[in-house]
């Protein structure tokens, strides 16, 4: 059983950094795998580093921003050619 | 699976906040305590909650029972400081109050009737009225919606992280020599020389004393001597809002923002069995409503929404009460088991070894309900 999961890459930017990544797979499991990003957003509370850890759409750790829309569960979205891909905002900017 | 039952001298059902605090009251008596904690898939009740310690604005038709949440309340800060010392677990906790918030005059000024005749009833009420400015005053970092008037404050409410608070009673527990097994009890069994069986998951249990602290399973567990436990399921659904920063150092009823900067939108009670379903439009409904108090709630994401079952006895009180006919065992169901956590590891343990009620519960036995003790 050696078929390989993809025959097919895409790119996308993360922070502007090209990543050639198979296609199909999440955005979250992307940036994880290709980039090493350390963290993809802080905790809006103590500001600590958080980065994917469900990949299955629960823990809301991986929100990252897509094409300039915040808040995104990055584990919910499948790769696409050219996709730009952010760390999520800082929660300073959130107004209460 | 063992079929000889194993003696025990006092066993307590359930390993809810409730079961908990009543064992850790008990570690120090000389005696030796068995707490059983059923498995996950049974109703949880000390996990489907927000972890208010909460006081005010309830019980003026019980002045008993509105004073026992405020002497709870003031035997905390000591009860968590120890639990936290003990376990070597930090509890997030906040003393520093609690509000309400009001839309509209109507509503305001029906709040302000109700904690006036608290006040007459208890006579002393540490709460009050405030006007909109002043709620702003108390959570700067929250622009209210326009329909927002004011609030009730209290400053003897609190909010304690319930899951840390459950985790480090636990934990407190294995320190103090109270052993916890994890089964289920489907059924218990009154012997003929006294005592009683558990017929348990795990195989029989005996016991001398008995404590149900069960929540909604005290129904099936007290059949034997009580076939109708008058305690409901109370279904709350709730709307969970994503990570925020930290803006409100006062927690707010039915919108609480969570240690970990959640925000939990919630204030139903329904009376529909086991039912644990999330309806839409009822969740929804909550949520209009805490948009109307905190507009920018409307932009945040929404992360989750879930059901659960609270523990409700029929007419809102606790009940702490001997079964009748059954001296040796002690049943104690409320809805407000985290509020009443202090009161139940400080003041509970004389009557469940067999002594008297404190006198403010005096009156919160099955007695009231027709059954003779």
């Amino acid at each position: 059983m050696s078929t390989p999961l993809t025959t097919t890459t895409v790119r996308i930017l993360f922070e502007g950094q090209e990543l050639e990544v198979p296609a199909g797979i999440s955005v979250a499991a992307a940036v994880a795998g290709y980039a090493h990003p350390g963290h993809t957003c802080k905790h809006p509370v103590d500001g600590s580093g958080r980065a994917p850890f469900c990949f299955m759409g629960v823990c809301f750790e991986c929100l990252m921003e897509i094409n300039g829309l915040p808040d995104v569960q990055s584990c919910l979205v499948t790769v696409e050619e050219g996709m730009q891909v952010r760390r999520q905002p800082l929660p300073e900017s959130i107004k209460l | 699976m063992s079929t000889t039952a194993r003696e025990h001298d006092i066993i307590i059902v359930g390993g809810g906040i409730s079961g908990v605090a009543l064992a850790y009251g008990l570690a120090d008596r000389g005696r030796q305590i068995t707490l059983l904690d059923g498995p996950t898939a049974t109703d949880k009740a000390s996990r489907t909650n927000v972890g208010l310690i909460w006081c005010q604005s309830k019980f003026a038709h019980l002045p008993d029972y509105a004073s026992l949440a405020f002497l709870s309340a003031r035997l905390f800060p000591e009860l968590s400081r120890e639990l936290s010392e003990v376990s070597g677990l930090e509890i997030p906790v906040n003393y520093r109050g609690g509000l309400i918030p009001c839309l509209g005059e109507e509503e305001y000024s029906s709040r302000a009737d109700y904690i006036d005749r608290l006040r007459q009833v208890l006579e002393e009420y540490p709460g009050e009225m405030i006007s909109r400015s002043q709620l702003e005053r108390k959570l700067p970092a929250i622009t209210f919606g326009p329909e927002v008037t004011g609030a009730a404050w209290c400053e003897a409410d609190g909010i304690i992280d319930p899951l840390a608070l459950l985790r480090a009673y636990k934990v407190a527990l294995t320190r103090v020599g109270v052993t916890t097994l994890k089964t289920l009890v489907h059924q218990v069994e009154p012997l003929a020389g006294g005592g009683y069986r558990l017929h348990t998951a795990t195989g029989p249990l005996e016991c001398q004393q008995l404590v149900l602290a069960a929540g909604l399973a005290n129904r099936r567990l007290a059949n034997f001597a009580i076939p109708d436990l008058p305690v409901h399921a109370d279904k709350g659904q709730v709307l969970l809002v994503e990570r925020l920063p930290q803006v409100m150092p006062i927690p707010m009823l039915g919108v609480t923002q969570t240690f970990g900067g959640t925000v939990i939108i919630g204030f139903r009670h329904e009376y529909v069995g086991h039912d644990t379903q999330v309806v839409p439009s009822a969740v929804a409904s909550e949520g209009q409503w805490a948009i109307r108090v905190w507009p920018a709630l409307g932009k945040r994401r929404l992360i989750r929404t879930w059901s659960g079952l609270r523990v409700m006895p029929k007419d809102s009180q606790a009940i702490y009460s001997r079964l009748p006919g059954h001296p040796g065992v002690t049943l104690v169901n409320t809805h407000s088991a985290v509020t009443l956590a202090a009161f139940h590891t400080r003041l509970l343990a004389d009557y469940l070894l067999g002594g008297e009620l404190p006198e403010l519960a005096r009156k919160m036995t099955l007695n009231r309900f027709g059954f003779a003790s």
